[in-house]
């Protein structure tokens, strides 16, 4: 009946059923409906209330409050005055007890004694810890273990061991799920890389589809050298063309193919701490399948050789470039792929050839192999300039097939390094013929050089770090890292010529120079700024004829700071590639002389009091217009592209 | 059709004229539409100040120069529409995180003259983006402020990484967000790759 009658259906909070049944007036449980909105009936007992007979008046109105909730919140066990039995039965304690009171309410030993009290308190979340505590207090004995009848005690000893039972479930549960949750993550990244990749990978094919169907024919012609010149095995030329054939006929197919390698190939990637995982699948094309299988033979070919060492190349540069080529292959740079490859496979033929060389030497070797040998040969070998140059302008004189006369091996190694160097650096082997280019291309050779063998060195640990966290957009600059990482020694020698060049002919002036293999290159570089016109005046654009006030040296660099401290600037003139600067940040070796030169340039050439736009300014070779104002004296850039 | 749509189309024509003019139109139509105040905008000053790099370099015919020209010519004019309508916009929203953020990016492209061009400093286009950032610190794209920061302290931050890596997903939120704002999100997407290039250590 009580129970019922606690229970106020109006009330905003359900009051907690009592722990034990009570029985009250009518009286009292309207003013408890009345007053007790926020509070919750815990217990009431009534015991031994001839004791309240001493009771002053102000007890029985402590007790009223309490009971119609005023701001008496914790547990209160005073026993009821005589007044309140009419609301009470007897031998009945009274707890009334706000929710907040949670540690008052377990600090009631006595109640420990009824299972109502247990439920009760078994919904709080310090319960468990309270249980814990109590059993300490029982097991060691503390004062307090006097307070606990041995019903209480019982009862404490058989929570707590259901409560390290239900923790002990619990931590092997949360044990499985974090595993699971693990597995989990790892496979939904996995997966997502997957996916990404495979994105990525579809995209970098489409995009450079029609490369490499245009290489078909380099493939021919290539072969037909080999095979002419007994150069070497050719069957990796006819595989791909097979595979490409058969793309044409009945469209790319992906499919994802697992590959078994030997153990001389797992030794050598072990060796050169390459992925050996990354080997043994590939989701890719007809094609790109075909470039994988090549790369492992490559791989099993190069462990074979064992005198590649002597012959000057070291097993480590084609390992990285055999593992650019998969890398570049199975993100689906197939073109690129192919060169890479192309190359690994004529350093092998050309290390074969020169062994045999050797071997010749000692018996009768004719004239011209001699000197083939003495100019290319080891040049070549050791990634020296002077036999890639020559021989690249050899070939660009002469028609391959002409050129490659008594030593074919080192003029197709020859011709493969150059691209495969050229190319994909950024050297391009059209700066020997493309004499617009030449300066361009005269300066990416020269002078960056030593930057490019010094990134290889200082990016390698940027590239690998980013590669670590799994950036998808970082896989081309995988395969970039590691051709670099296999060029490194070329470069490396490239440059030491370079300078030692310099070193031996301090006096030498362009004439000389010229007479030299990388004079070739200066003599485009001096003549192609001829061809290029030096200033181009729009129709419309604004005419730099008339004469304005200077500004100030502090106010160029104040200009500069305008663009380059603020990061939204800078990335405004220089992020956008429709503005076309990359070239330009190359030549002055960096973004704020770009803005020096043109804050230079532009001084007494444009007005203070107006917006000036499409401005054409020199700068070095380069025509850059320019959109700005003058403001405050200070020279300000809006914009800035090449056209 | 939505008007998102005919501004595109308009744009893709290389329409830009018209564009500012049916963006007129439209922020009439529709004066609290914070996407009709940013659109305009970016139409205004794209089109002041780059206009001569886009008909040089992306969209390039017989008649580049006299559409370059005509464009330069009209710079007064835009100059006091762009005035006029982030003032407006200002007004109205100056406690949306959409506009605060997009609106300061489009501030920058003035570079160091927005001074001149909206009347607000380098320091105010800064606030604005990061009050953005605080009125919408969920919002991905917003966050790119608080990533450039951490660029600069720690390039090889696991979140940040994770944060560069949405730049480049196709079809990730921060992505579809951009794509939301058509050629202006073209724009802020084409800065967020370059910022990331810088952040790794890669050129171009």
């Amino acid at each position: 009946m009580a129970r019922k009658d606690f229970r106020t259906p109006t009330s905003p909070i359900s009051a907690p059923e009592p722990l034990i049944n009570l029985r009250v007036t009518p009286q009292y449980h309207q003013n408890f409906q009345a007053q007790s909105r926020q509070w919750h009936p815990a217990l009431l007992i009534l015991e031994d209330p001839a004791q309240c007979a001493s009771w002053q008046e102000s007890d029985y109105w402590d007790v009223m409050r309490m009971l119609f909730g005023y701001r008496l919140s914790y547990g209160h066990h005073e026993i009821l005055p005589p007044e309140m039995k009419q609301f009470c039965c007897d031998n009945t304690y009274i707890y009334y007890v706000h929710d907040d009171d949670r540690s008052q309410i377990l600090r009631q030993w006595k109640l420990y004694d009824f299972d109502n009290f247990w439920s009760f308190i078994s919904h709080y979340p310090e319960y468990e810890s309270c249980v814990c505590q109590l059993q300490s207090i029982v097991v060691e004995n503390h004062p307090i273990k006097k307070q606990l009848s041995s019903r209480a005690i019982q009862r404490i000893a058989t929570e707590h061991r259901a409560i390290m039972n239900r923790r002990e479930q619990q931590r092997c549960r949360d044990e499985e799920a974090t595993v699971l949750r693990q597995k989990q993550q790892e496979t939904a990244e996995r997966l997502r890389q997957q996916t990404l990749q495979e994105q990525l990978m579809y995209a970098a094919y489409q995009q450079q589809e029609a490369d490499v169907h245009e290489c078909v024919i380099t493939w021919e012609d290539e072969s037909e050298c080999y095979r002419m010149y007994d150069f070497g095995d050719t069957s990796h030329y006819e595989k791909r063309m097979k595979q490409l054939r058969d793309m044409q006929q009945r469209g790319a197919v992906y499919t994802k193919v697992a590959y078994d390698l030997d153990k001389i190939v797992r030794d050598i990637l072990q060796s050169q701490e390459c992925d050996i995982n990354a080997y043994t699948t590939l989701h890719g094309n007809q094609l790109q399948h075909a470039v994988h299988q090549e790369c492992i033979d490559l791989l099993a070919q190069t462990a074979a050789q064992h005198n590649l060492s002597s012959q000057g190349l070291h097993p480590e540069v084609l390992v990285n470039c055999i593992d650019a080529a998969r890398e570049y292959n199975a993100t689906g740079f197939v073109s690129k792929a192919c060169e890479v490859a192309n190359f690994c496979w004529s350093a092998l033929e050309c290390a074969k050839l020169l062994a045999n060389h050797t071997i010749a030497a000692a018996g009768s070797i004719t004239r011209n192999v001699a000197m083939y040998s003495a100019l290319y040969g080891s040049a070549l070998l050791e990634g020296g300039v002077q036999g890639i140059v020559m021989a690249v302008n050899d070939m660009v004189q002469h028609p391959i097939q002409t050129a490659l006369t008594v030593v074919a091996g080192e003029y197709v190694f020859a011709y493969h390094l150059s691209k495969m160097t050229f190319n994909l650096l950024d050297l391009g082997i059209t700066a020997m013929v493309d004499s617009d280019r030449a300066k361009e291309r005269w300066d990416a050779y020269i002078d960056p050089l030593n930057r490019i063998i010094d990134a290889i060195t200082d990016k390698q640990t940027t590239f690998r770090d980013v590669v670590k966290t799994g950036a998808a957009l970082t896989v081309g600059w995988k395969a970039q890292a590691k051709l670099l990482q296999g060029c490194g020694v070329l470069y490396r020698s490239a440059r030491d010529k370079i300078v030692e060049f310099v070193n031996n002919n301090p006096l030498v002036n362009p004439e000389q120079y010229m007479a030299t293999a990388e004079g070739t290159l200066l003599k485009f570089s001096q003549e192609a700024p001829k061809q290029r016109p030096k200033k181009e005046v729009p129709i419309f654009g604004t005419e730099l004829t008339e004469e304005y006030p200077q500004y100030t040296h502090e106010a160029i660099e104040k200009g500069i700071d305008v663009v380059m401290k603020i990061r939204n600037n800078e990335h405004h003139v220089f992020g956008q590639k429709k503005h076309k600067l990359d070239s330009l940040i190359q030549a002055f070796g960096g973004k704020e002389q770009i803005i020096r030169e043109v804050l230079m340039d532009l001084n007494g050439k444009v007005p203070f009091d107006k917006v000036f736009l499409y401005v054409p300014v020199n700068i070095g070779d380069y025509l850059v217009h320019v959109n700005g104002r003058i403001l405050n004296g200070i020279p300000m850039i809006s914009t800035l592209f090449i056209k | 059709m939505h008007w998102k749509e005919q501004l595109r189309i308009l744009e893709e024509h290389d329409d830009f004229d018209v564009a500012i003019f049916f963006m007129e139109k439209v922020i009439e139509a529709h004066p609290h539409d914070v996407e009709a105040y940013l659109f305009m905008l970016f139409r205004l000053m794209d089109t002041m100040i780059e206009q001569a790099c886009h008909f040089s370099n992306v969209s390039i015919t017989p008649v580049s120069e006299i559409k370059i020209a005509y464009y330069n010519a009209q710079e007064e004019r835009y100059h006091k529409l762009v005035k006029q309508y982030f003032d407006i916009a200002y007004e109205k929203l100056s406690q949306n995180a959409e506009f605060l953020f997009y609106g300061a990016k489009i501030a920058s492209i003035s570079c160091g003259l927005s001074t001149w061009y909206l009347g607000i400093d380098a320091d105010f286009i800064i606030n604005m983006m990061e009050k953005a950032a605080l009125l919408n610190p969920d919002n991905i794209v917003y966050q790119w402020t608080h990533y450039i920061k951490v660029g600069d302290k720690n390039p090889k931050d696991t979140k940040l990484l994770q944060y560069i890596q949405n730049i480049f997903e196709e079809g990730s939120t921060l992505r579809k967000l951009l794509k939301e704002k058509g050629s202006l999100g073209e724009y802020i997407l084409e800065l967020m790759q370059y910022w990331t290039r810088g952040v790794l250590g890669v050129s171009k």
